[in-house]
């Protein structure tokens, strides 16, 4: 993540190499067994940790199936998100506990249910799905790239620039999220992607924050001023040098803001300032429907469940990603 | 000390009136404050545009406008909504209605955060660890407006149907017992026999209480009596003197344990000066019952342990004054009472001190457990966090070498310390709340909440409301900075200079 971690990898590195050298030979000539560390780069610790951590990679396998169901699922559906007849009231057909009735699962026409002018719930909640999937994403990445390119060079310019733009943090700061969103999707008709711009803006400060202080210590540290010393321009040290560096904090505040985007545009669709039209999102279900859940209750828990599983998933990815660019969690798994 | 927050105060001024200009520009520029007149097929509608383009000052330009409102800003005048009405005022009401709800969910969220992160970190890898950190991240997953309607539906609704037939089944019972009997058990930690233990007192304790709640029908008509009042000061004072000494220090435990039973000696005194009630008398009792502590600490506590002494009697004392507070507030709630799912509060609200606590805390038990999720999930895994870090550090180590009880280590010397980046949070975060109330408001229908101001204006374009709501989340996140900044000189000796 920091520099240090940038050590601890040449320093196993280094280790690795000094026990084969130093390793008594064993009878067929090799260096014994024990002591041969096999070395690794800083990018296979990482995978290797993110890998071992058990709850991340099931919200990881979750999310993918998520994602899928919503995009491949939703194509494939029979019915598409568009009014029908009701049938039986529209309850949903889905009988996922077996072992009570004892007549097996099932999935019958309509397995989530089928909302008040007939359309098939399913569809509508994976069109939902996939409009709430491409808002968080874009929304997330962008605000990721916003604040990082912004934090990264007040960090290592300092001076006037870091003045400027941490002046206009701070003023940013004390406007709420709300009111950018509010006035800005009122002003520019919100299509998906017009919100997710509006939603990246105004949730790109924090990482800004955390991105500029990374920056602020390692352009002290003595691999930049070796690259300086060696000719390397600004741009090259920024990029090649430092960034590397930084890529802990940059992705682990990426899936977190995906997260915050996916609940963020929940609570705008929610006052009525997210997605407009007759478009789906899963925050716009929800609120359509709260009022349902005494008549149609399934209306209210798919969506909801859907948003809670998607955040869920990736708040856990995040927390296993943290974890695994920490390093000061090399001692326990190396 | 002084200075740095004055000079920290000062900085934030040309911030704050930056970010008023670009807010009331933003407002300004949302949208038409004159639509519906425009697609109005009334004759008069021209003129009343005309009226209202006086009116809102719409003829002006922009700054001008925000030049005055600022001005008048300055002395106290917050401007007039479309309706002619003062923001000042509605905004006075908002924040009395606002706050009552934010600062109840704060205090929620903070007491049981920080003890759910202290107790995680301590039992790290345990099944209370686990399952509180698979809740904290459920918390930070959950759509505000969608616990909302659950919320309502059965915190509310279907557990006032409960409340009018209530009864524990054996069932319920051995599932609140098993619940509890396994948190002790946690709690506890240490060997296998330990926990055991611990977690069978519990059991025992939890099946003869919820035994004798169901018997004497406590739901329907709750209150504790003397017998537990004295039971729980007596607790309390234990556990005030664990914080400040070990047990083995007599003196403490002692003027712990006599400050407790003066104050509810006290209570049972002063029994109709408490029964008519007002927040000017708790606070008056408030200051005897710790004066009474430190009392009882400065006479009892010997040579030695006097400070600690005075520190446990005084934190005694609160315990006490609290189960005293808590008795007559559950003791005023009758059959009939509900918990509410919308307003701040019912029209027409006229009863006696207690019976008015109840019936508002009816009304803002949902709202607030909707607006503390969030919190409770941030705070609890900071200290988490922060406790982790501490407890793994060498003046940690060297303080459980010199023999001191765990309850010692953890709360004076690992806690403090790691209180500091939690209190950046904290404030930070109380900031935030008034934001997030806005939807919270908005679900439970809080009408006259800041929020109400802040969604209104917004959508009927009208910049004074709006702006007075920003004036007040932006004041309240910069003196909540200065108040972070006197936190970290109290908590540590390092910055103070």
């Amino acid at each position: 993540m920091t520099a240090t971690g940038n050590n601890i990898s040449v320093g196993t590195r280094a280790g690795a190499a000094a026990a084969g050298v130093m390793g008594p030979p064993t009878e067929d000539g090799g260096p014994e067994r024990e002591f041969t560390v096999e070395s690794r780069t800083q990018r296979q610790m990482v995978i290797r940790r993110f890998f071992a951590h058990r709850l991340a990679m099931i919200s990881l396998g979750v999310l993918i199936l998520l994602v899928l169901l919503a995009f491949v699922g939703a194509a494939v559906w029979k019915h598409p998100p568009e009014p029908g007849t009701v049938e039986n009231f529209g309850k949903p057909t889905l009988d996922a506990i077996p072992w009570l009735d004892g007549d097996g699962l099932k999935f019958g026409d309509h397995p989530f249910g089928q909302d008040n002018i007939g359309r098939d719930y399913l569809a509508v909640t994976l069109r939902a799905a996939q409009n709430s999937l491409i808002i968080a994403l874009i929304a997330g990445l962008v605000a990721t790239a916003i604040g990082t390119i912004i934090g990264g060079l007040s960090g290592y310019y300092r001076g006037w620039v870091d003045t400027v733009f941490m002046r206009i943090v701070d003023v940013l700061f004390t406007i709420p999220l709300l009111l950018v969103a509010a006035v800005l999707s009122r002003r520019y008709d919100a299509g998906i992607i017009t919100l997710a711009l509006i939603i990246a803006l105004a949730s790109w400060l924090t990482t800004a924050r955390i991105i500029r202080a990374e920056f602020m210590s390692l352009r002290e540290k003595e691999f930049v001023e070796a690259a300086r010393a060696l000719g390397a321009s600004n741009r090259r040290i920024m990029t090649k040098h430092i960034l590397p560096n930084v890529i802990g904090s940059v992705v682990v505040t990426a899936t977190l803001l995906i997260s915050a985007a996916i609940l963020i545009e929940t609570a705008l669709s929610y006052l009525g300032l997210g997605v407009r039209g007759s478009d789906f999102s899963l925050g716009k279900l929800v609120s359509q429907y709260q009022t349902a859940f005494n008549t149609r209750p399934w209306l209210f828990w798919w969506p909801g469940v859907y948003i809670i599983a998607i955040a869920l998933c990736i708040n856990f990815i995040g927390d296993g990603l943290r974890d695994a660019f920490d390093p000061r969690q090399n001692r326990v798994r190396q | 000390m002084f200075f740095f927050i004055i000079r920290r105060l000062l900085v934030s001024v040309p911030i704050l009136l930056a970010a008023s200009f670009v807010m009331f520009g933003m407002v300004t520029i949302s949208g038409d404050p004159l639509a519906e007149f425009r697609q109005s097929t009334d004759p008069n509608a021209p003129q009343t545009m005309a009226t209202m383009r006086q009116v809102l000052e719409l003829d002006k330009p922009f700054a001008e406008r925000y030049f005055d409102w600022l001005g008048g800003l300055f002395q106290g005048d917050f401007g007039l909504n479309r309706d002619g009405q003062e923001v000042s005022a509605l905004l006075s009401n908002a924040i009395g209605t606002t706050l009552r709800l934010i600062i109840l969910a704060t205090i929620a969220s903070i007491l049981l955060g920080l003890f759910i992160g202290i107790v995680s970190a301590v039992r790290q890898y345990s099944l209370l660890d686990y399952s509180s950190t698979f809740t904290a991240f459920l918390f930070f997953s959950l759509p505000v407006f969608w616990v909302a309607v659950l919320l309502k539906e059965f915190g509310a609704i279907r557990f006032n149907d409960y409340l009018e037939r209530p009864g524990l089944s054996v069932l319920g019972i051995a599932i609140l017992t098993a619940l509890t009997a396994l948190f002790v058990a946690a709690l506890a930690g240490g060997s296998v026999q330990r926990r055991a233990t611990a977690g069978a007192i519990a059991a025992v304790v939890s099946v003869v209480a919820l035994v004798i709640i169901d018997a004497t029908d406590w739901l329907t008509n709750p209150g504790l009596s003397l017998p537990v009042v004295i039971l729980l000061s007596l607790g309390a004072s234990v556990v005030a003197a664990m914080i400040y000494a070990p047990l083995s220090h007599r003196p403490v435990v002692i003027s712990a344990a006599v400050a407790a039973l003066v104050g509810v000696i006290g209570s049972i005194v002063a029994d109709s000066f408490i029964q008519d009630g007002g927040f000017g008398r708790l606070f008056l009792l408030l200051v005897v019952s710790l004066a009474v502590g430190a009392a009882a600490g400065m006479l009892l506590g010997g040579e030695i342990d006097r400070r600690a002494a005075v520190q446990a009697g005084m934190t005694s004392t609160f315990f006490v004054g609290t189960i005293v507070v808590f008795d007559r507030f559950v003791s005023a709630w009758s059959p009939g009472r509900t918990i509410g799912t919308v307003n701040p509060k019912p029209p027409n609200l006229d009863e006696p001190f207690w019976e008015t606590m109840v019936v508002y805390a009816g009304h803002q038990i949902m709202p607030s457990i909707a607006l503390a999720l969030v919190g409770f999930a941030t705070y609890m895994r900071f200290t988490r966090a922060s406790m982790l870090e501490t407890m793994h550090s060498d003046y940690v180590r060297t303080a459980k070498a010199k023999g001191l009880p765990a309850t010692q280590v953890i709360l004076r010397h690992a806690f403090r310390t790691a209180l500091i980046p939690v209190m950046t949070v904290i404030t930070i975060s109380f900031a935030t709340a008034i934001e997030g109330a806005v939807i919270t408001e908005r679900v439970f229908a809080w009408n006259g909440g800041m929020g109400t101001l802040f969604i209104e204006g917004l959508q009927e374009v009208d910049p004074y409301p709006v702006m007075g709501f920003l004036v007040v989340v932006s004041i309240s996140i910069v003196v909540l900075n200065a108040v972070a900044d006197i936190m970290y000189a109290y908590l540590d000796p390092r910055i103070r200079r």
